[in-house]
């Protein structure tokens, strides 16, 4: 009896103490959240604001080049189209290609000894999660309240594969953070090409459909393309996917991250020397 | 002190070098800094860590910190260990003094604590409130010194490790009066488990611990004392310095001979 009791409070000492490191660390990711706000807000004229303006500045521009160019009306309100493409799009490269410099632009905190580069990597991925986040609400609600359609159940369904995307995002992004400690040669060329590639080849600018047959097998190997195209299904039901997968999309980004966890926790004292 | 108290901090055999220019080295020239140093930290403990080269001990408290990696060994935190008091290189120059204080505060306070600690610091630095909400780019070097040992003095670690702490926090303004973060580091220091580095503090790290370490050529020569580790370190350091003056020597009357060779 005493033994069992004994191992009841163990357990519940155990479970206390996991609960204390869990609310430390989302304390830790939170406090570095806000830094990187205010550091992004002291850096522009106008402040805060300008933290959201400067994405919508730059997805506005590739989405006039596109609606200039003649988008299709079919289906979703071409505005919603795009930026249900823009906006997923830009919220994976902010988390997972920026994390090539990840451990060099946040070495200052690790100073901090309680910070790791796992606490910096997941405080810059919420803010860039919150902004974007923010953003496709913005114009989900308006496009929505326009048309006079708008669903809390699409809403739903968009934000699940929001928060989807952005762990895609952050799976390849601890992975990114870690080659592109080890390998700087191969983050520059990352940097300067995997960006334009995905960007043609995630579906932000035509709908899978369109895509030929041949190549469509080689998209949807992008898992990314998958969550895009099934953002604007959750939209209108009637908008066809052929190929997507549900499935897919969701344990490729699973597994993405676990296999950045596993290859993150061998590495971090890496990550932590002075010298690369 | 308790010999027999559970160590907060322990370093096991811990080597470190540093490449380039030490003193006289040249960039392809190693440096050893610690070489093979073992020690343990308990309860209590105030230890004066005195080297015959200042970046060694000031090295061995960066290691003891968690802030640069060993080349070799381990370390060993079983409490809440202070950054090197007096330095913080995570304060961000754009952020005001407020925000990189609160920053701080939220990773090692408890939430409950951040008002009462925020306005703590400000008090100690002596800041107006548009001061404190102000870049910390724009504080004066000194009020920059006094606001990095205070933030580290407010938050409360079990074992406070003290770097180079400056001395511009001993005098303020033209009154010449002391700041207050002097007394309350007296007060905040008092009965704390402690380890400070006598790099060009020599004086402050006697007033401060009750025993010390002497680190002769990257290795613990003497551990006892403090002013007899003051000693050794400042003899090694004459030694040093000696060898040094001799090698200028010898190399300027080489350089001498060879242009003799070429001139004739």
């Amino acid at each position: 009896m005493k033994t069992k009791k004994l191992q009841g409070n163990q357990f519940f000492q155990l479970l206390s103490k996991a609960y204390g490191k869990a609310y430390l660390q989302a304390r830790i990711v939170a406090a570095i959240s806000q830094r990187e706000l205010r550091l992004r807000a002291s850096k522009g004229l106008l402040g805060v604001a300008g933290v959201f303006i400067e994405p919508i500045l730059g997805i506005a521009t590739f989405m006039a080049l596109r609606l200039l160019a003649g988008a299709r009306t079919d289906y979703i309100n071409p505005l919603l189209s795009l930026s249900l493409g823009f906006i997923p799009f830009f919220l994976f490269s902010d988390v997972a290609i920026k994390s090539l410099d990840g451990v060099q632009k946040n070495s200052k905190l690790y100073f901090y000894r309680r910070i790791k580069p796992l606490d910096a990597l997941f405080g810059d991925a919420f803010l860039t999660t919150q902004v974007y986040g923010i953003l496709m609400l913005f114009l989900y609600v308006s496009v929505s309240a326009w048309e006079w359609n708008f669903s809390i159940e699409v809403l739903g369904i968009l934000s699940i594969l929001f928060i989807i995307v952005a762990i895609f995002g952050l799976g390849v992004g601890l992975n990114t953070l870690i080659f592109g400690h080890r390998l700087p040669l191969l983050a520059l060329f990352v940097r300067l090409t995997v960006r334009r590639l995905l960007l043609f080849t995630s579906c932000v600018f035509f709908p899978i459909r369109l895509i030929p047959d041949q190549f469509r097998i080689w998209i949807l190997w992008n898992p990314l393309a998958h969550g895009i195209e099934l953002m604007r299904h959750a939209v209108n039901p009637a908008y066809p996917i052929p190929g997507v997968s549900m499935s897919y999309f969701l344990f490729s980004s699973l597994g993405l991250l676990f296999i950045g966890f596993l290859i993150y926790g061998n590495n971090e004292q890496l990550l932590l020397a002075d010298d690369p | 002190m308790n010999p027999y108290a559970e160590p907060l901090l322990e370093l096991k055999k811990a080597s470190k070098a540093y490449n380039g220019s030490v003193n006289t080295l040249s960039p392809d020239e190693t440096s050893v800094l610690l070489d093979d140093v073992s020690l343990v930290v308990r309860p209590g403990d105030r230890i004066g860590i005195f080297s015959s080269r200042n970046i060694e001990s000031i090295s061995l408290i960066n290691c003891l910190a968690g802030i640069s990696s060993l080349d070799k060994g381990e370390l060993i935190h079983r409490a809440s260990v202070s950054w090197p008091v007096g330095a913080n290189d995570a304060l961000d120059p754009k952020l005001t003094g407020h925000a990189n204080a609160r920053f701080a505060f939220e990773i090692y306070e408890d939430p409950a604590n951040y008002q009462e600690k925020l306005e703590l610091v400000r008090n100690l630095c002596e800041l107006t409130e548009d001061q404190f909400h102000s870049p910390i780019s724009t504080y004066l070097g000194r009020d920059l010194q006094i606001f990095r040992l205070a933030l580290s003095l407010v938050i409360d670690f079990d074992c406070y490790l003290i770097g180079r702490v400056g001395d511009g926090w001993k005098r303020k303004g033209q009154v010449r009066k002391p700041s207050p973060v002097f007394a309350y580091m007296k007060e905040k220091l008092e009965g704390k488990t402690l380890l400070i580095t006598s790099a060009k503090q020599a004086i402050f790290a006697l007033r401060y611990c009750t025993t010390g370490i002497a680190i002769i050529d990257g290795k613990i020569a003497y551990n006892g004392d403090p002013k007899v580790c003051l000693d050794m370190a400042l003899e090694h350091r004459q030694q040093l310095t000696l060898q040094q003056i001799e090698a200028n020597t010898a190399s300027d009357s080489d350089d001498l001979s060879g242009e003799d060779l070429d001139e004739s």
